[in-house]
């Protein structure tokens, strides 16, 4: 036995390093023509979905920002603006064909026999202008029409709430003491004189006439108003006229709508007419004005500062079981970009430490050794970079709820992996250190929350959040799920304009 | 022609100049020997070795137009892949977690007849089973015939941490064939 100088040693080690000649492996040279490929662009099939789905997930992310952008622009509008009704020409009736009620009217029209076709084909017959009566197609009562349109409208007065009941009772006009809902007041500068005057009008005649052009046409908030007057009136009008002989003969006064000739008719047929919206009167005849109704301010940009527990886990069941938290913050950025919809982004570092067992470590690296770890133990520095968006589901002056979505990109910072194992193992790997740099676009975010206002800048959220891996992120790409709850500070401020 | 590259040779650069997968192939093998054996000074295994050796090439064929022809294309090799080890290095030196390797309280004696029957590859093992710092330093310093100036430059650390590191280097590297003949000699007399 000798002891060996440090020359010797060299010229040993010097030796085999040279006459060392690692046999071929045709594996390395696959590894890296697939990579000269890629270099190249020479990807294979489906390649391209592998390099654009992150950009299909933004954006994907962007239209739904956008619908929320537009439905939430919708929403005001729709708030601000009169509705269509107010601007609809009331000269045009609504000619929307409704499929329920019709066998009704049919049935109607053919029990009343052939004297009320002949009076109907005299009312085709006739021009508009002398019937003042809305022309219709032969066959296709007018009334049908209609029907649907009051469906969607106000309750009317009972003799206008259906046609069929206008058509069954009795003339209802003041006159006849009816209750007058489709019998204006004479002040009405709309009237006109109906062109069957007498008893002789059937009534179907009437129906025609009259439910045709008042029962399909919408009625707005000004009128629904105001046809709770003419009620009035018409009752006390009533009243006054108990008296009256019912045989005696006087003017029927009808308020029929200005007729479109048959070329404008047949033109307006249809689904050309814009959607006739409903406004509740209740809201205007409350009283009560819309300054009345609590102000709740939407803040355009916002900042957030917040802490959680980071709970990572990388298989769902030893969520409860194995679960190290770590510390997280978060500086986020809000911009609201609807009523209810904002977008989020920011940074958040976290401490992320979690155990995984060594099947579910994939590590580029292999390990050359005969007994592997059993379990793998992280502990890894992440910073994080979400983009979410969120919508508030409440709003109130004082909290809101709201729950959000999105996508986080991970930049692995710091990584330490400790491989565990079963029995000691000599010279075994006993883990890795470093940094693996960036996941874009690594996991889905979801999160629901509730905030409070301090004051008026100021208010406080709480916001259960989890992170779920859409990739493998780390040295081990492991599907890494996170869970925690955010405290966060949130602020508005103020920019000068 | 160069001198000091045969005909072949430059042939396949020239196919690799123009991206020809087949001539790239062919200079991939052929000096897959050489640059392999190289970067498993380096490495702490061979799949890092490979790493290190696809990453070398992947310059070389991507940048094979700032090769000078007149010099020897196995130099050039040589540098890139030891450049490239150096890369690695720099990325895993920062966060190196301390790698399993018992320190020798003492240097054994070790006998020339058994030592001289360590295979080469059992050899080059025993440099992979040092620290990071200690294998790269050892590794530039004795086989690849740099100075200590040179180490401290690219690894940027002094002189002495660089003699400091080739010396403890060399006392594990020590206890290991100590270690590996003593085993051996066992198995020999039993």
């Amino acid at each position: 036995m000798k002891e060996w100088s440090d020359e010797e040693m060299d010229k040993l080690f010097r030796k085999s390093a040279e006459e060392l000649d690692p046999p071929y492996e045709p594996a390395d040279w696959n590894n890296l023509r697939s990579r000269l490929d890629e270099a190249d662009g020479i990807t294979p099939a489906g390649g391209w979905l592998k390099k654009a789905w992150p950009w299909l997930v933004v954006g994907l992310l962007l239209l739904i920002g956008g619908l929320g952008v537009y439905h939430g622009t919708q929403s005001n509008e729709g708030k601000g603006t009169p509705p269509v009704a107010s601007t609809r020409p009331t000269d045009r009736p609504s000619t929307q064909v409704p499929d329920a009620g019709q066998a009704e009217v049919s049935t109607f029209l053919e029990r009343k026999g052939t004297s009320e076709s002949k009076e109907e084909n005299e009312i085709e017959n006739a021009s508009p202008a002398e019937s003042n009566t809305v022309p219709h197609e032969p066959g296709k009562s007018p009334i049908n029409t209609e029907r649907k349109n009051t469906q969607d409208l106000k309750e009317l007065p009972r003799s206008l709430a259906s046609v069929s009941g206008v058509r069954d009772q009795p003339n209802r006009s003041e006159q006849e003491r009816g209750e007058g809902a489709i019998l204006l007041p004479k002040q009405n500068p709309k009237l006109v004189q109906s062109p069957s005057r007498g008893r002789q009008t059937s009534e179907v005649d009437l129906a025609k006439a009259t439910g045709q052009s008042e029962v399909g046409r919408p009625v707005t908030l000004n009128e629904t108003a105001q046809l709770g007057l003419e009620k009035d009136m018409s009752a006390q009008a009533g009243e006054t006229r108990e008296t009256q002989s019912v045989d005696e003969p006087h003017e029927n006064w009808l308020r029929v709508e200005p007729l479109d000739s048959r070329k404008n008719y047949r033109e307006s047929e249809g689904p050309a007419y814009p959607e006739v919206a409903y406004t509740n009167p209740s809201d205007n005849l409350s009283g009560e004005s819309p300054a009345d109704a609590p102000v709740i301010q939407i803040p355009k940009w916002s900042v957030r500062i917040g802490v959680s527990p980071d709970l990572s886990v990388v298989r769902m069941s030893d969520m409860m079981r194995s679960m190290k938290p770590g510390p997280s913050a978060s500086l986020l950025v809000e911009r609201s970009v609807g009523e209810k919809w904002s977008l989020q982004t920011g940074v958040i570092r976290s401490l992320k430490k979690y155990s995984a067992p060594f099947s579910d470590y994939h590590p580029d690296k292999h390990l050359y050794q005969k007994t592997m770890p059993v379990s793998v133990d992280g502990t890894c520095t992440v910073f994080e970079v979400p983009l979410n968006v969120r919508f508030d589901f409440s709003q109130k002056p004082k909290t809101r709820w709201f729950a959000g979505a999105g996508v986080s990109s991970y930049k692995m910072q710091k990584e330490n992996y400790t491989y565990n194992y079963a029995t000691y193992v000599y010279n075994a790997a006993k883990g890795w250190g470093g940094s693996t740099g960036w996941y874009f676009l690594s996991h889905a975010n979801a999160s629901v929350g509730y905030e409070r206002r301090l004051a008026e800048r100021l208010s406080l959220v709480a916001e259960p959040y989890v992170r779920i891996p859409l990739r493998g992120v780390g040295f081990g790409k492991v599907n890494l799920f996170t869970g925690g709850i955010w405290f966060s500070l949130r602020y508005t401020p103020v920019f000068r304009k | 022609m160069s001198e000091h590259n045969s005909a072949a040779i430059l042939d396949l650069l020239d196919g690799c100049l123009q991206g020809d997968r087949r001539s790239q192939e062919l200079l991939y093998k052929q000096f897959y020997g050489y640059a392999m054996g190289l970067c498993l000074r380096y490495a702490r295994s061979r799949d890092e070795a490979a790493e290190i050796l696809n990453d070398g090439y992947f310059k070389i064929f991507t940048k094979l137009e700032t090769f000078d022809r007149e010099r020897p294309f196995k130099t050039w090799l040589g540098r890139v892949m030891i450049n490239t080890a150096l890369d690695q290095y720099r990325r895993e030196a920062k966060h190196q977690v301390h790698e399993g390797i018992d320190s020798a309280e003492n240097v054994v004696a070790a006998n020339e007849d058994v030592i001289s029957h360590l295979a080469y590859q059992e050899l080059i093992e025993m440099v992979q089973q040092l620290p990071l710092a200690y294998r790269t330093v050892f590794s530039l310093a004795v086989l690849d015939g740099y100075t200590h100036e040179d180490i401290a430059q690219e690894l940027g650390i002094s002189v002495g941490a660089s003699k400091s590191n080739l010396s403890r280097a060399r006392e594990k590297l020590k206890v290991m064939v100590v270690k590996k003949s003593m085993d051996k000699y066992e198995r020999v007399v039993r």
